[in-house]
């Protein structure tokens, strides 16, 4: 038995396609794939296309390559691509929107998939029809809109209020020597964007060696027995440095994997902190990462919840890696969650992290729950994520940490 | 070695409401005397595992034949099965289900979220191999903890099983409202099929319905029946 997949991709058109050249499209292609035994169909509505193809894999994937170097369209995004047991389709068709039903009729390879769809009734129930059905409900759309990456070249400089205003306690706090038998460390910060408002909404701290060494290089350093002193003492040196460097946006403070929940003490200090330092507690934003989360959700709400009364807002680090799934969002709904760097990553070409992505933004947007997306380095990456309708930014791409300050973020221009 | 030999299974039907039939049946085991699965598996050592493992969905798939099963056939692979037998173990699962008269792509093995996510990669090529022959996979109780949702970037089965807390009280519930609205929206986007198990009560069953799920298993529907494959009943 020889080995068949299918693969399944989506894409925009770059321009409207006339009659003439969807015929064209249609000849070329009909005869191209009956001689690599290349069986399935391709769809047209609204300047998407949307296409199944079935064959040996060699054929299959020669022929994507083909595909995605055609300059007449951008933004493919490859759904799916596995192995299938047998073909669903006998032939390769073409379906289009703008066809008449008399067309889709009489003329051969033409399919009547948005007239009256009969050409579905004769698919095997699997995969593929599946995500025709989809296709035909309104999903796997895609258009080149303003956002798309070719319109998004410049970064200008995203207007900010002047960060400004200290108090001397912050100072004096940022400049307590460090304890003599801890490592001495300091914090950069990277601005969170939002994008619709154009406005810094907060920045998180990172912690770095004096030299600027990596957060790695500092934390490998403290036995995991300290760690919870050590998470302690720098969330206080990180609100002194906030202060003192005139931070008026909220302030993310990471509250470390290893760190032991529970004790009053842990959160305590930084309330106190942030206090005397002039920090509306208001303007906290704890970002809890999986590992201390999920093995007990409940308690990690109770425990937070004085904290929460305060204003503090909770923010669930890294959301999906590891431990930190859905279900933590059954007992436990923080103010925001923020998206794995690797979901985010190449995301724009990506069909199953596009799906995981608008599933998250179903629940989260249910919940009144905000979603960052972190690690944000490419335009690609912003314009699609923009188009699901998301709009807190964090990555590379507006702004690099800044070693003990707070630095102006950039954002692509043409979103004013 | 005192293999455990004196054990058998019951039936659940994996009920498809929109066609008013049956989807599937999923083999679950038991004692001779109808005893749960943890008394049988309480009965074997680790290392007997894995035999039994594979042992298991041979007679599962035996038995089932006997029963002239009409339609796919559910069955569970232990953790770090298909790591561990690779595979052999779904080479022979396959073979005997041809042999007993079924088809292979009658076969649905559910996995757990940790066998796929603990080795994406050889887990994917594993099940491709079965795929090849029509053999589908579901994800068993799904959301339940693990990474949920995202794994689902790494392995696209044909179904997920959503996790019975996920469906216990839903039609009172916002967060798990809104959880299982986002896991609809990502599979409906992946071509993957829904099943809600567990599913006890009839406000369970019409919000869950009403969101478009039309693939069902519970005590609502049928009860798990001994040796049996039972008939059905249709809450509405």
């Amino acid at each position: 038995m020889s080995d068949l997949i299918h693969l399944i991709y989506n894409s925009a058109a770059v321009r409207p396609f006339t009659e003439a050249e969807l015929a064209a499209l249609l000849d070329k292609a009909r005869n191209k794939n009956a001689a690599s035994n290349v069986t399935g169909m391709l769809l047209h509505v609204e300047g998407t296309f949307f296409q199944v193809l079935e064959g040996a894999p060699a054929d299959i994937d020669a022929l994507a390559a083909t595909i995605a170097a055609d300059p007449r369209h951008a933004r493919m995004t490859t759904i799916i691509r596995e192995p299938i047991a047998r073909r669903s389709f006998s032939e390769w068709t073409m379906g289009f929107s703008q066809m008449s039903r008399s067309d889709a009729l009489s003329v051969e390879g033409l399919n009547d998939f948005f007239q009256t769809g009969q050409v579905l009734d004769a698919v095997d129930g699997g995969r593929a029809k599946k995500l025709l059905q989809a296709f035909k409900q309104g999903r796997w759309r895609v258009r080149l809109t303003a956002n798309a990456p070719t319109a998004v070249a410049t970064l200008a400089p995203l207007d900010q209020p002047r960060e400004a205003g200290t108090t001397a306690d912050a100072a004096a706090v940022a400049a307590r020597p460090a304890p003599t038998d801890r490592p001495a460390f300091t914090f950069a910060f990277q601005p969170i964007v939002d994008a619709d408002q154009r406005r810094v909404i907060g920045y998180e701290a990172l912690v770095r060696g004096l030299g600027q060494e990596p957060a790695a290089d500092v934390l490998q350093r403290v036995p995991l027995e300290d760690i919870t002193e050590f998470d302690e003492d720098a969330r206080r040196v990180a609100i002194g440095l906030a202060s003192r460097l005139g931070l008026r946006s909220q302030l993310h403070l990471n509250v470390m994997p290893h760190t032991r929940m529970g004790s009053p003490q842990t959160l305590d200090s930084t309330l106190d902190t942030a206090r005397r330092c002039g920090l509306d507690p208001a303007r906290i934003v704890l970002e809890i990462k999986h590992e201390a989360t999920i093995n007990d959700p409940r308690s990690l709400a109770a425990w937070l919840r004085p904290y929460r009364s305060e204003g503090v807002r909770i923010s669930i680090d890294d959301f999906g890696s590891g431990h930190a799934g859905l279900a933590l969002l059954d007992h436990y709904q923080p103010e925001a969650i923020s998206l794995s760097m690797w979901l985010v990553r190449s995301i724009e070409g990506h069909g199953p992290r596009q799906a995981i992505l608008r599933g998250l933004v179903q629940t989260c947007n249910d919940l009144g729950i905000d979603i960052i997306a972190k690690g944000v380095e490419t335009t690609d990456e912003y314009a699609w994520l923009r188009d699901e309708g998301i709009t807190l930014f964090q990555g590379y791409l507006f702004a690099r940490p800044g070693y003990e300050s707070l630095p102006r973020p950039m954002l692509p221009a043409e979103l004013a | 070695m005192a293999m455990v030999s004196d054990y058998t299974f019951a039936y659940q039907p994996i009920v498809d409401v929109a066609r008013r039939a049956v989807a599937s049946f999923e083999a679950l085991v038991r004692g001779p005397n109808n005893e749960s699965a943890h008394w049988v598996m309480d009965q074997l050592s680790p290392e007997e595992l894995r035999q039994f493992d594979l042992d298991a969905r041979l007679r599962a798939i035996a038995l089932a034949a006997e029963l002239q099963l009409p339609c796919h056939i559910n069955l569970n692979l232990l953790p770090d099965s298909l790591e561990a037998a690779g595979s052999v173990a779904l080479a022979s699962t396959v073979d005997m289900a041809t042999l007993s008269g079924l088809r292979p792509d009658q076969l649905v093995l559910e996995v757990s979220e940790r066998e796929v996510v603990t080795n994406p990669g050889g887990f994917v090529a594993r099940a491709n191999q079965c795929r090849k022959l029509g053999v589908r996979f579901a994800i068993d109780d799904f959301g339940a903890g693990y990474s949920g949702l995202n794994l689902l970037a790494e392995f696209q089965p044909e179904a997920i099983k959503l996790d019975m807390l996920l469906v216990r009280d839903i039609g009172s519930k916002g967060p798990r409202q809104a959880i299982v609205r986002g896991v609809l929206r990502t599979c409906e986007d992946l071509g993957i099929e829904v099943v809600a198990e567990g599913v006890e009560t009839i406000d369970e069953y019409q919000w869950l319905h009403g969101e478009g799920i039309d693939l069902f298993q519970g005590y609502l529907f049928a009860r798990p029946a001994f040796q049996r494959l039972p008939a059905v009943h249709y809450p509405d």
